[in-house]
């Protein structure tokens, strides 16, 4: 596929779903805001994962991160959503620095050791802290802190929402797209494929995965500060483990191509989940089923078993 | 002196603790030890060894079949586990690691339709106060910790000394000089899956009369046997012993004057700045497995 085929294939599902926002009834322009927002976390999964070849299992962290930064920022400090959707970011970039210099110091399983400990870390001081976190209970916030507010003279809730959701969104798909062409995208492949031979010509591959870390980390709170500031709500649930692997199904449900995969693999994820809770357990067995049977189909996708191979080997 | 008995209980806890983690995570250090791979479902199996122990209970068969089944069980379910996804991987670490995390969150809900959310409780077939060292303690606990650290000594001993042990290393050495020397790979394989998983089951029916009987016990369990085989080394029985008890008195004694969760946070933390430290996992820093 050349530049220009694929760059037209990136932005096409992001303006289908800008197209076809006046006929969606109003579940389905709930549901896919959601899901709008969580492709934002899947993108800021996939620089670590896909692009860094890090199989971090702790990335919930820094989506509760934003969620917190931004949710405790409007209840405690100021119900002002701009400065708290800041607040969020900022915090998430803090834990990811802290997590990344931690963990992608270490190689292949230790990091999904470590990220997965560091994020139970974090899940445990929320729950501690329960009087100021509510725990996992969780806070509502007040509708005034949320994002959705300030708009409300003019547009509905919902569509605000989905609004804001898509807008978040372009700017997200835009900025992996334009990493994925820059020498900095190319810089991280190189990375995840030899990065023994990266060192050699001189790079410092340790800034680097950190750079990448923290990118990721930046997208990630972004989604987690405005699941707080669009859906008025904060809660340890967020920061567990389930949130943390999600991310891992929909990049290799989503397919190769990193500057649409995330999303398409998040949509269709969250679609057969949606469907199938009537009939299972609902959403963590569809999870946990869509991991076996990735990890079946893994062997016969040559990038997604080259992928695994690199973010979960020794070096030795 | 209120003080004294205080930390003497927080010293036999702590130990108890230790060695019933140290159960727990040895299974996990077997797995990794042979093939490499870190398996996210084995707090899984440990939470099926309590369930098992509970349903046998409550079907008023008594606690003393609940320590010969659960371990046998569970054994079962791993092997079974091995056999029917992880093999067809050829234990291929990404893949299986993968699947081994769906397995954990199809177990967990399995566990949760049958436990249902709120968590079960069996009482302890005995429990006769033991003098120790002047004060008494809990007869059922003291039971688990020297069950626990009986059967870690054996699998060490096992591991250490008999052929069993010497074909587990061996594959674990180098799997292809294995097969070529007209030995099973995958048996021996599949042994230390039954192995590990006897390991956590017994651990589970061994808890379930002091412990909460929740579906989500399986993960707190990983998180402990994750900080104990980070800090006593990949793959090393003694390490995971020595570490565990660490762990076990490390949580008692600050869960003195911190809340449990946060005794847990702070015992998160050292493994974390550990492993930061020796740079595990790299090469040309600290252990390479």
């Amino acid at each position: 596929m050349n530049g220009l085929a694929r760059t037209i294939v990136t932005f096409s599902i992001p303006a289908v779903l800008a197209c076809i926002y006046p006929i969606l009834p109003e579940y389905a322009k709930f549901f896919l805001a959601r899901v709008m927002i969580l492709s934002v976390y899947a993108y800021g999964y996939a620089i670590c994962f896909q692009m860094l070849g890090m199989l971090s299992l702790g990335h919930a962290a820094l989506f509760a991160a934003g969620m917190y930064g931004a949710g405790l920022y409007t209840i405690y400090a100021s119900p002002s959503p701009l400065s708290a959707l800041l607040m969020g970011v900022a915090a998430a970039l803090a834990f990811s620095l802290a997590m990344g210099l931690l963990s992608t110091r270490v190689g292949g399983p230790f990091l999904t050791i470590t990220t997965l400990l560091a994020a139970q870390a974090l899940y445990l001081v929320a729950l501690h802290f329960n009087e100021i976190t509510g725990g996992e209970q969780g806070i509502v916030l007040g509708r005034e802190a949320t994002l959705v507010w300030p708009l409300s003279p003019w547009l509905g809730e919902s569509d605000s929402r989905y609004l804001f959701s898509l807008v978040t969104l372009v700017i997200a798909v835009t900025g992996v797209w334009a990493l994925s062409r820059s020498r900095l995208g190319k810089l991280f492949i190189a990375v995840r494929d030899d990065e023994e031979k990266l060192e050699s010509l001189g790079y410092n591959t340790a800034t680097l995965k950190l750079l990448g870390f923290a990118l990721s980390g930046v997208y990630s709170g972004t989604a987690g500060a405005l699941q707080a500031l669009l859906y008025s709500y904060v809660g340890a649930g967020y920061a567990g483990i389930l949130n943390s692997v999600e991310p891992v199904l929909w990049v290799l449900v989503g397919g190769p191509l990193i500057q649409v995969g995330p999303l398409l693999g998040c949509m269709l994820v969250n679609i057969i989940a949606d469907l199938a809770r009537g009939m299972l357990r609902g959403h963590v067995l569809i999870v946990g089923l869509g991991l076996v049977l990735i990890a079946f189909a893994a062997g016969r996708l040559s990038w997604a078993y080259r992928l695994l191979r690199r973010s979960t080997g020794l070096v030795s | 002196m209120i003080q004294l008995e205080y930390l003497g209980l927080a010293i036999l806890d702590g130990l108890v603790n230790g060695f019933s983690i140290a159960l727990i995570a040895s299974g996990l250090t077997i797995v990794f030890g042979i093939i490499n791979i870190v398996n996210l479902a084995h707090g899984e199996l440990y939470m099926l060894g309590a369930l098992v122990s509970w349903v046998l209970v409550s079907a008023g068969l008594g606690y003393g079949s609940a320590l010969i089944v659960a371990p046998l069980v569970v054994s079962g379910m791993a092997v079974l586990l091995n056999m029917l996804i992880l093999q067809r991987f050829g234990h291929e670490p990404g893949p299986t690691m993968l699947a081994t995390f769906g397995i954990l969150l199809i177990i967990q809900q399995a566990g949760l339709a049958i436990l249902g959310p709120a968590p079960r409780a069996i009482s302890p077939p005995f429990n006769p106060p033991v003098e120790v060292g002047g004060f008494s303690y809990s007869g059922f606990k003291l039971f688990i910790g020297l069950a626990s650290l009986a059967t870690c000594l054996l699998v060490s001993v096992i591991f250490d000394k008999s052929r069993l042990g010497t074909l587990l290393r061996a594959v674990q050495e180098n799997r292809l000089m294995v097969g070529s020397l007209g030995i099973d790979a995958g048996r021996v394989i599949m042994i230390g899956f039954a192995l590990a998983g006897g390991l956590a089951g017994l651990a589970g029916a061994l808890n379930s009369p002091v412990r909460q009987i929740h579906f989500l016990m399986g993960f707190d369990a990983l998180v402990a046997s994750f900080v104990v085989v980070v800090l006593g080394g990949m793959g090393s029985l003694r390490g995971t012993l020595t570490a565990a008890v660490a762990l076990g008195l490390l949580e008692s004694l600050t869960a003195l004057f911190l809340a449990p969760t946060a005794s847990r946070v702070v015992s998160m933390l050292i493994a974390l700045s550990y492993v930061a430290v020796r740079r595990l996992g790299q090469a040309g820093g600290g252990s390479r497995s």
